[in-house]
This record gives structure tokens, sequence and C-alpha cells, in this order.
């Protein structure tokens, strides 16, 4: 197969059907990339479109170095972060329901329990990585993005906060918050039931 | 502490990050409280599971749909990228 190095180097020598061959290799993970920080299909594809574009642009910046899925990737969170930023004039959605409540002297109004099953051998079922991938999907956006960023791309705290516009203490405290109701989302799926 | 301290507590102790008398009112904590017990324990569990969630899903978007194929090379003609 050629690699993509080769394809680079075609298409720096002029031969559009290098474009064609690269975007067929990567355009399926780089959307389902997108898709993780867009709700709908449509705006996924259209920050794969917009990445695409990036990225041949700066072609230049490419080096042997790097892999093209790599670099590609980052492309993508990018242009999906420039979406979010475009479009992000809706008012906030609120969290408080997700998160753990207290009673007055702060103990747990709602005693937590174990989950059935082993969540984690579940997980080798695509169902269940499809109800984790969905929970997160419910995610308020701004505390989706920063889990997004911090615990699935493992960006650190200060990249975090320069990609959303947060300070890095907000990317702290938003990033607690969400894998918190994220917590609570998935508890509703795999708590076992009270006997 | 109570549970509201401790589950404000937990990501900073996860990530070995609490000052040491914090840490060991945490951990009294637990050894007191059953149900936090829980939700440490689930609490690590969504970390992992949210890692997982997404390992695999190159598999499950190997091939672009052809429309998306077809309007990222359209886009490209008509940014004159072709030159």
């Amino acid at each position: 197969m050629t690699t993509d190095g080769q394809l680079v180097q075609r298409l720096r020598d002029g031969e559009n059907a290098a474009y064609e061959q690269l975007v067929r290799r990567h355009a399926g993970r780089m959307l389902a990339v997108a898709a993780r920080f867009l709700n709908s299909m449509d705006d996924a594809q259209d920050a794969v479109q917009d990445a695409f574009l990036n990225a041949f642009r700066s072609l230049d910046e490419f080096r042997s170095g790097s892999t093209m899925a790599t670099w590609l990737h980052r492309i993508t969170v990018n242009a999906a972060l420039m979406k979010l930023r475009a479009r992000r004039r809706r008012p906030e959605e609120s969290i408080e329901d997700i998160l753990p409540q207290f009673d007055d002297m702060g103990m747990s109004a709602r005693s937590p329990r174990e989950w059935e099953g082993e969540a984690l051998q579940l997980l080798q079922r695509r169902e269940t990585r499809a109800i984790v991938r969905r929970s997160i999907g419910k995610l308020p956006l701004t505390y989706r993005v920063v889990l997004l960023l911090r615990d699935i791309e493992e960006r650190d705290t200060e990249e975090t906060a320069r990609l959303t516009g947060l300070t890095p203490g907000t990317v702290k405290v938003r990033l607690h918050r969400a894998r918190l109701a994220l917590r609570t989302l998935l508890a509703d799926q795999f708590e076992v039931e009270k006997r | 502490m109570n549970c509201r301290e401790f589950v404000e507590f937990l990501m900073a102790y996860v990530n070995s990050e609490l000052p040491a008398g914090e840490a060991a009112a945490f951990r009294q904590h637990i050894s007191d409280c059953p149900p936090c017990i829980h939700y440490l324990d689930t609490y690590k569990q969504t970390l992992e599971l949210e890692k997982l969630a997404y390992a695999d899903e190159q598999e499950l978007l190997e091939e672009a749909p052809d429309n998306l194929v077809q309007a990222i090379l359209k886009a490209r003609g008509e940014s004159g990228a072709d030159g």
C-alpha cells in the first residue's frame, strides 16, 4: 500500500489524485473524532471538510516524523472547536441536576451503590461502549469539551485552557464537575438494583 | 469530613494532589462511610470507562461516507487549492 508520506510527496508534485486517496483513507476517522465534540453529524462533516482544507493549505508543516493520522487528528479537534466557538451563543445548559446531591449535614442524599456485573467487562460489548459515549454526549457542552480534551485527548490543563478560552482554574473545576456528572449518568445505567 | 467534602476532594485525591492532612481525613471518611467507598470505586470506573469507550471507534467508522468525500474534494477545488 502506498504510504501517507508517498501520497503527500505526490501531492506536492502536483498529482491531485493523491488528495482523494488521502481523503478516503483518513476522513472516516476524522468524522468520528469531530462527532465527539459536535452534536450534529452535519456539523461534524463540516468540521472535517474545514480540517482537510486547513491541513492541505499548510501541508508544508507536515513533517514525515509524525504520522498523518496524528497530524490530521489534531487539526480535526481544532476545526471542531472552531465550529463550537462560532455557535456558542446559546445559554449554557445547567449541570446541577446531574451532580451529587447532599442533605443539610453534607451527607449523600442518594446513597451510591455498586455497579453491576463488572461494568468494565461489559465494556467489551459494543452496546456498552455506546452507552458511555451517549452519556458523555449528554453532558452540557462546555463540560463535555473539557472532559474530552483532558481525559480522551489527554491535553494538559494549560493547553485545554488555551483551546477553550477558559482559565486553567475553570478547566479544573469543569473537569471535576464533568466527571461527577458522568458518574451520575453511568450510575443510572449500571447501578445494581436495591435489594 | 462529610460526604460533600469527600466529593469536593475526590479529583485531587485520585490525582495524588491532596496535602497529607486532607488525604488522611479523606481516608478516615472512607473507612467510616460505605456509600463513599462505592462512590470512589465507581468514580474510578467512570474514568476507565470513558477512555475505553472510544478505544475502537476507528473500526466503527472506517470508511467516510461518499457524500463527505465528494464535498471535501469539491471544497478544495473551490478554494483554489489545486494550484
